[in-house]
């Protein structure tokens, strides 16, 4: 797959549903070349699900027109290069072994024989669900089947993968594992991924440029980092001291926002870009002197920047 | 890769209603329970049509066995909720797959009621000797079963694929699964002893389409003919409901794959 081949594109996407004043997604237009992975992202009710489940032939769009590889969205040929795991829906039956739903899944996408056997086999192992084969899909933990899922999601070497909210509800040493392996799994297969989740430490673990909409319109696409704006520049300087009657720096020309988490704990806002750090990291160690214990600098984080956009909704 | 996948259509869908069937049986409780139930039924539904129409002729005392036996068999394996509900759940998601929902629909259920008619049809000539009947009777009238229940069973099929895109479209519909299973119930199966009955009774009630599926097969498997009615009309009535049902699941499937909004997320 060439990368500078288009893998999704949506032209002017619309969806109304019957009975309802405002369109759920409204002339929607983005492209997705083939191995990026991109982050669908926006508050609940923005339009995510329902621009997913055009894109996968699931919802007809009322306007406008969706393709995977070229293909019309929906028709039997974008199907087959196409997998689909959605969080909250289950694709294998629970009364059966994941060994038998995965043999279906194979099956249903064509794959058959020793192919179908050495692929289960593959993805098996790389998603540590060899031990689960045997077992019923009912006996499974919801992280366990989960990566089942996505291993019944990538049987038929999809060349785009669209994940919807692939973990939710899981805790986090399960999350992190899952995130791992199709962060590893997209590098090898050069998969094109197209991820919406609530959770952004999966945005900023998987994706590269992100997707943002709200009312079914897009407000921003490009980059993760681009999307932080000026925030990119803002670093926060979380200082320990050790004397509880220490008063916070008064220095509102250089840190943007200062605050007391606790008496111990002081929070400083620096825009890297007007002040360099080391500046602002000079200036509070004389400030603090010898009580300075520890001093811990990070970015803002996805979940902050979006968080600001939505609370304007 | 289309020509080879056209040419593994068939083998898919055989194995797909095999999986069905298996998916069926996997849970074992459920299973042996309904397996243990039949029996119960069997005898239970005779002593109470023994006790009911005890002056009426029409069929022998082990003839009522084997007409119990054989429509208790039908109707456990009819329109089954669960399979409705699963089906109508997969819909959507059928639709970003590169197989036809209404033919793994149509084969699911297909395979699903076929291999458990038979098991339960195994479990029927196991049993009925022991309640009195011939084991010469009790075969010839499952022979006879199996000759009819694949036609049965498109039908069937076909029906269980338009409850299920109805679902779609009006999620009440489920309901209906229940009164329709009880109308055939009533039309097809217990009015069995109308046969008894004088005219016009028995010639309104034994010729609804619902007793061509119960009914007329139970009869024909103890009796070898139809009700009234040749082989050849029998099999013409069934194929009509076959065409019907077959417009019928592509107008639903037509309706509910353009209005189903697929809710959630």
């Amino acid at each position: 797959m060439n990368s500078s081949e288009i893998a999704i594109q949506a032209q002017k996407l619309t969806k109304q549903f019957p009975k309802t004043s405002a369109p759920a997604v409204r002339d929607l237009s983005f492209e997705i070349h083939a191995g990026e992975t991109v982050a669908f992202l926006g508050p609940n009710g923005a339009g995510k699900s329902t621009t997913i489940k055009m894109l996968c032939g699931i919802l007809s769009p009322s306007e406008g027109s969706a393709r995977i590889l070229g293909f019309e969205a929906g028709s039997r040929e974008a199907n087959q290069r196409l997998g689909l795991v959605f969080g909250t829906r289950s694709q294998l039956y629970l009364h059966m072994t994941v060994g038998h739903c995965l043999d279906l899944s194979a099956e249903i996408y064509f794959l058959t024989g020793e192919k179908k056997h050495s692929r289960i086999r593959e993805l098996a192992d790389a998603f540590a669900i060899t031990p689960f084969l045997n077992r019923r899909v009912r006996s499974l933990s919801l992280g366990e089947r989960m990566r089942c899922e996505i291993v019944a999601a990538l049987l038929h070497r999809p060349q785009v993968l669209l994940a919807d909210e692939p973990t939710i509800g899981l805790d986090v040493v399960a999350k992190n594992s899952l995130r791992e392996l199709i962060k590893h799994w997209q590098k090898y297969e050069r998969t094109t991924l197209m991820l919406t989740s609530h959770d952004l430490s999966d945005v900023e673990a998987l994706c590269e440029r992100c997707i943002l909409i709200d009312h079914g319109v897009k407000k921003f696409d490009g980059p993760i980092q681009q999307m932080k704006g000026e925030f990119k520049h803002l670093r926060r300087i979380r200082v320990t001291t050790s004397d509880s009657t220490k008063r916070l720096l008064a220095d509102v020309s250089r840190f943007k926002l200062s605050g007391e988490e606790n008496s111990f704990t002081h929070v400083y806002e620096l825009m890297t870009d007007s002040y360099p750090m080391s500046e602002g990291i000079f200036a509070l160690s004389r400030h603090y002197g010898d009580t300075l214990q520890d001093l811990n600098i990070s970015e803002v984080t996805l979940e902050e920047v979006l968080g600001n956009q939505y609370a304007g909704r | 890769m289309r020509a080879a996948s056209r040419g593994g259509e068939l083998p898919f869908y055989l194995r797909y209603a095999g999986f069905q069937l298996r998916e069926r049986f996997t849970d074992l409780l459920s299973a042996f329970a309904y397996l243990a139930l039949y029996p119960f039924f069997i005898w239970l539904l005779t002593q109470m049509w023994g006790r009911f129409n005890a002056y009426q002729g029409h069929y022998s005392r082990s003839e009522i066995f084997v007409y119990i036996a054989i429509t208790e068999l039908l109707f456990m394996t009819f329109l089954r909720s669960p399979f409705m509900q699963r089906t109508a759940a997969d819909f959507s998601i059928s639709l970003s797959r590169p197989r036809s929902w209404l033919t793994m629909t149509f084969a699911g259920q297909f395979g699903a009621t076929l291999g458990a008619r038979l098991v339960y049809a195994v479990t029927a000539l196991l049993l009925l000797p022991f309640f009195g009947v011939p084991a010469k009777d009790v075969i010839d009238a499952f022979f006879r079963l199996l000759l009819l229940i694949p036609l049965l069973g498109v039908v069937e099929a076909l029906m269980a694929s338009v409850l299920a895109s109805a679902q779609l479209l009006w999620h009440e519909t489920r309901y209906l699964v229940l009164p329709i299973t009880k109308i055939f119930l009533a039309l097809g199966g217990v009015f069995g002893p109308l046969a008894d009955y004088g005219e016009p009774g028995r010639s309104i009630f034994l010729k609804l389409p619902a007793s061509d599926f119960f009914f007329q097969v139970g009869h024909f498997c103890i009796k070898g003919e139809f009700y009234e009615m040749s082989e050849l009309e029998w099999v013409v009535r069934i194929l009509f409901w076959i065409v019907v049902f077959a417009i019928w699941n592509r107008i639903f499937f037509r309706f509910a794959k353009s209005r189903h909004q697929s809710f959630g997320g």
